[in-house]
């Protein structure tokens, strides 16, 4: 035993040293993975989002117009009437063709389940509908069909399903191009095909009271700032309750033709809080909502898609919405302006 | 010599580390918040029950708080607690807690049940009892600075 002793192996100093490289530069290449990753989704979240915006366009190229938000048939069970959702309506044109000509018959005959229910023609998530990005609902009870998908009623939410056509009530026409049971022309759209949202993303939600996914109800106040106020401020990713049920998820009923189900507003930014005015789910202060860090994709009427961001500009988040706004200018900034078809501002996506 | 190897090893790990550090600091971007809270008071009476929203001049995402009995509000937005830093207009917003009768969704699978397309038409229209000039008309405007701000709002009921 010498004191020139050849050694053999590492010693713990240097093994350590070792393994504290390769942990950094794991440590570094990880989040490289993971935004890749991530990265690919979005590009398929934005061809799906343009596969049904084209759909939409052949809808309109066969109908001469837009397909309605939601559209009143009756119900089998008891003769009553829901509304059934753009997103049914455009099958065909999505290649959907042998799921639509059932419902069609069924309308036709006895009438169409409840559009939560559980039917076998209902429980079909369709890839087009879908962004991978996203996360599935825990609870898919009453959740049949997802839908990541929603169509812009506009930056007006407040009595948006009180359409002319009613004879007993004045109606209401949606400053945007959707509303249930109105379908407009593109000729309509008078700030522009390029300058007016027609569809945007929404997670799916299912996460009670979470921001985004969750909606806060009895909002107390008509204006974004009356939603703004039910961000927990102790939690911020957090509303104040009370909130929607876990078994009614925003993107849970792809069938379901009202706005809390298939539509969502301009007037609160991006990744922003939801809330329902009334509690029947037609009066939805709903922000568009994805999983991609920043902001959301939407597309506009031409058919083109844009990412906008969280911080876009929403203008005075205390205006109050009012049930008949006409062709005025929208106070909700860009971001409003983008939502109205016909505001008298064809301001350009920032 | 030995020594001398482990030193070079030791700063080879604390290069690293460095860099790993510098890397990190540089993935967050956005918006700077800083927390904003304050009392509300009408003709020296503390207000209640009533929507304080912070709206950036510049544009940008708006931040809401909700005073509580004592007229104390405290402000957040979407990215977390607190306002976007710079000038902002300021409203006062009441609520219509006439409204706040119902907060549970109707049971849609009662056998009569649809859509109600006119309770809210029917239900009594939103009334503001805070004078114009603090919300729809406000010009009021504040500024919150990098830290701790500190807003108090002394509303006058007579202009």
């Amino acid at each position: 035993m010498g004191a020139k002793r050849l050694r053999i192996g590492f010693t713990l100093v240097e093994l350590l040293v070792v393994i504290a490289i390769i942990g950094i530069l794991v440590g570094l290449l990880l989040p490289a993975v993971q935004a890749a990753r991530e990265a690919a989704r979005r590009t398929q979240c934005v061809n799906h989002l343009k596969q049904v915006s084209l759909a939409m366009h052949t809808y309109h190229d066969t109908f001469n117009s837009f397909p309605a938000m939601g559209s009143r048939m009756i119900t089998a069970p008891g003769r009553q009437w829901h509304y059934y959702s753009w997103a049914m309506m455009i099958l065909p044109y999505v290649e959907q063709k042998n799921l639509y000509d059932p419902l069609v018959s069924a309308a036709q005959n006895n009438g169409l389940p409840s559009p939560w229910s559980n039917w076998a023609n209902w429980n079909r998530d369709l890839p087009p509908y879908m962004c991978p990005s996203d996360i599935p609902p825990p609870d898919r009870s009453k959740a049949p069909a997802l839908l990541n998908y929603k169509a812009c009623v506009g930056d007006d939410y407040l009595q948006n399903h009180l359409t002319p056509r009613d004879s007993t009530m004045p109606g209401v026409e949606n400053r945007g191009i959707f509303q249930p049971e109105r379908w407009i022309a593109m000729a309509y759209i008078k700030d522009g095909t390029s300058n007016t949202v027609m569809l945007g993303e929404m997670v799916v939600g299912g996460q009670p009271g979470a921001i985004p996914g969750g909606v806060a109800l009895n909002m107390q106040t008509p204006s974004p700032a009356g939603c703004l106020a039910r961000i927990d401020p102790i939690n911020p990713k957090m509303l104040t309750p009370p909130v929607q049920d876990s078994s009614r998820p925003v993107g849970g009923r792809a069938w379901y033709g009202l706005p809390n189900f298939s539509g969502f507003c301009t007037m609160i930014a991006p990744n922003g809080p939801s809330c329902l005015y009334s509690l029947d789910g037609a009066e939805f202060m709903g922000a568009a909502s994805s999983r991609h860090p920043g902001g959301a994709n939407v597309s506009m009427a031409d058919g083109s898609v844009r990412f906008i961001s969280q911080t876009i500009d929403t203008g005075n988040a205390a205006a109050l919405d009012v049930p008949s706004p006409g062709n005025r200018p929208s106070p909700w900034g860009v971001w409003g302006a983008l939502g109205s078809c016909s505001g008298s501002e064809s301001i350009q996506t920032p | 010599m030995r020594n001398k190897s482990l030193t070079n090893v030791v700063g080879c790990f604390l290069l690293f580390a460095g860099v790993g550090v510098i890397v990190a600091g540089c993935g967050k971007k956005g918006p700077v918040l800083a927390p904003v809270s304050g009392k509300v008071t009408l003709d020296g009476n503390p207000l209640p029950h009533v929507i304080v929203t912070f709206s950036p001049n510049g544009g940008g995402v708006a931040s809401s708080g909700v005073t509580n009995e004592q007229g104390v509000y405290l402000l957040a937005c979407q990215l977390g607690q607190g306002a976007v830093v710079g000038k902002h207009r300021v409203s006062i917003q009441s609520q219509n807690l006439a409204a706040s009768a119902e907060s549970v969704a109707p049971d849609e699978d009662a056998p009569n049940y649809r859509p109600d397309p006119y309770a809210s038409a029917r239900a009594p229209a939103f009334v503001e009892k805070i004078p114009a000039r603090y919300n729809t008309d406000s010009q009021l405007v504040y500024e919150v600075h990098r830290g701790n701000n500190v807003i108090d709002l002394e509303l006058k009921s007579q202009p």
